[in-house]
């Protein structure tokens, strides 16, 4: 895991932000560099996907203010 | 020593005794382990006891309330597993949500997932999903070939068909279903047209689980996927998946790379973060997970005898902590040790994680793959 070091994650979030046609660099952003870090504190467990953590929040949003 | 209470800690030297409350996962299992389905590779199937035993709505609202009253983390998830969960009625589940939400404020929020396998599936629950905001998982295998081959109804029947005529139903009214894979030996030479499957299915959330299944004696036996061919399967699937973003993101891609990016990872099996889920049966049983054996031996109390703090305060659940752990230390040189914490305990034999040639394989190879991308 040390090879993808401090300098080569910014150099790939660098280059995703401003490649939105190359499929890779959007895998990275659509993960690394749009996602959301309080999101990631969230637990799943594997014997379930929900993994769209985006519609996840957006359901804990539609919850809490009912 | 006498009178000295011993601190357990978790994976990251957090003491148990912190961390109870902060559970946030609890996995229900509403109807035990009573399915209508007969997967060959199923570890509730081998499970259930002979008589069905479903959860009284008294004792879903007595668990609400203690999981509730434990808990200080701001969002409690409950996830309906089984078995099928979908056995246990909707009048059950309708009465049992509208209970959660009394609790409900702007310092808690609650959600309910549910990891049905949708052959009970109807406009009546579709309705209901749809009003609660719930997300559903189900679980598709691949193409009927692949999938019919074991997950058949108790007739022999294979359930694929029935199965993506529901989904299609979810889908058209607008409910996001995600889905989680079982790869089996066989189905681990057909990763392209597995995950093609998925993607013309509408599928946009997948996830991916070996199939492994032990004997009494703690073999390893068919259809378990063979050491190395699952991180083959899955390393055909990251390619597809890195090259085109229009295919269904694949939550264990995800979660690697968030590891490589030295982010917070959030699924179980890569994060170490178990104990941070409990398993209550039908009965009230509560259990480290539900892949336990619903024995004695992995028993940790009752909900309604003990009540849910000192059964989250027990010295079987203490034992436990420290078994993982004793476990893992073994993968801690491991280069890749933050990004796994040994995998899950249920896929570990003699002492190691079973799949850890398979996760290493992956693992560089998105190494390789990110690196590559770099120095364009």
């Amino acid at each position: 895991m040390n090879k993808i070091t401090k300098k080569i994650q910014k150099r790939l979030a660098d280059l995703a932000r401003q490649n939105n046609r190359d499929s890779r660099f959007l895998r990275i952003k659509e993960t690394i560099v749009s996602d959301k870090e309080s999101f990631n504190h969230f637990s799943n467990h594997r014997d379930v996907n929900w993994s769209d953590s985006h519609s996840q929040y957006d359901r804990y949003e539609a919850y809490s203010v009912r | 020593m006498i009178g000295m209470k011993l601190t357990v800690c978790d994976k990251d030297n957090i003491p148990v005794s912190d961390h109870f409350a902060r559970i946030s996962g609890i996995i229900v299992k509403p109807c035990s382990n009573s399915c209508n389905l007969k997967c060959s590779y199923c570890y509730a199937s081998a499970l259930a006891p002979s008589k069905k035993h479903f959860m009284s709505i008294d004792l879903a609202k007595r668990m609400v309330e203690q999981v509730i009253e434990t808990a200080v983390s701001d969002r409690v998830e409950f996830i309906w597993h089984g078995g099928e969960p979908l056995l246990r009625g909707i009048g059950f589940y309708e009465e049992v949500f509208d209970f959660q939400k009394q609790f409900i404020s702007s310092r808690l929020k609650i959600t309910n997932a549910i990891q049905t396998n949708l052959t009970l599936l109807n406009s009546q629950w579709i309705n209901f999903f749809k009003k609660e905001c719930i997300q559903l998982s189900t679980s598709i295998d691949g193409p009927s070939l692949i999938h019919d081959r074991n997950r058949r109804a108790r007739t022999g029947n294979g359930s694929h068909k029935i199965i993506l005529d529901n989904l299609k139903n979810a889908q058209n009214s607008g409910i996001t279903v995600n889905t989680l894979t079982v790869v089996t030996d066989e189905s681990s030479n057909y990763a392209k047209e597995v995950y093609e499957h998925l993607s013309a299915m509408g599928i946009r959330n997948c996830g991916f689980l070996p199939c492994f299944v032990l004997d009494k004696d703690m073999n390893v036996v068919p259809p378990s996927v063979k050491q190395g061919a699952f991180g083959n399967f899955m390393r055909v699937i990251f390619d597809m998946y890195y090259n085109d973003a229009s295919l269904p993101k694949v939550r264990e891609f995800e979660e690697m790379l968030h590891g490589l990016f030295d982010h917070n990872m959030s699924v179980c099996n890569y994060n170490g973060s178990c104990h941070r889920f409990i398993c209550v049966n039908s009965n009230g049983d509560v259990y480290s997970c539900d892949t336990s054996p619903l024995s004695a031996e992995y028993r940790y109390g009752n909900i309604n005898t003990s009540g849910l703090n000192k059964v989250l305060d027990s010295k079987k659940r203490r034992e436990a902590i420290l078994r993982t752990n004793e476990i893992c230390s073994n993968c801690k040189s491991c280069q890749y040790y933050k990004g796994c914490r040994g995998g899950c305990p249920n896929h570990h034999v003699a002492g190691r994680y079973y799949f850890c040639a398979d996760r290493k394989m992956l693992y560089s190879h998105i190494e390789e793959r990110l690196l590559n991308l770099a120095s364009n």
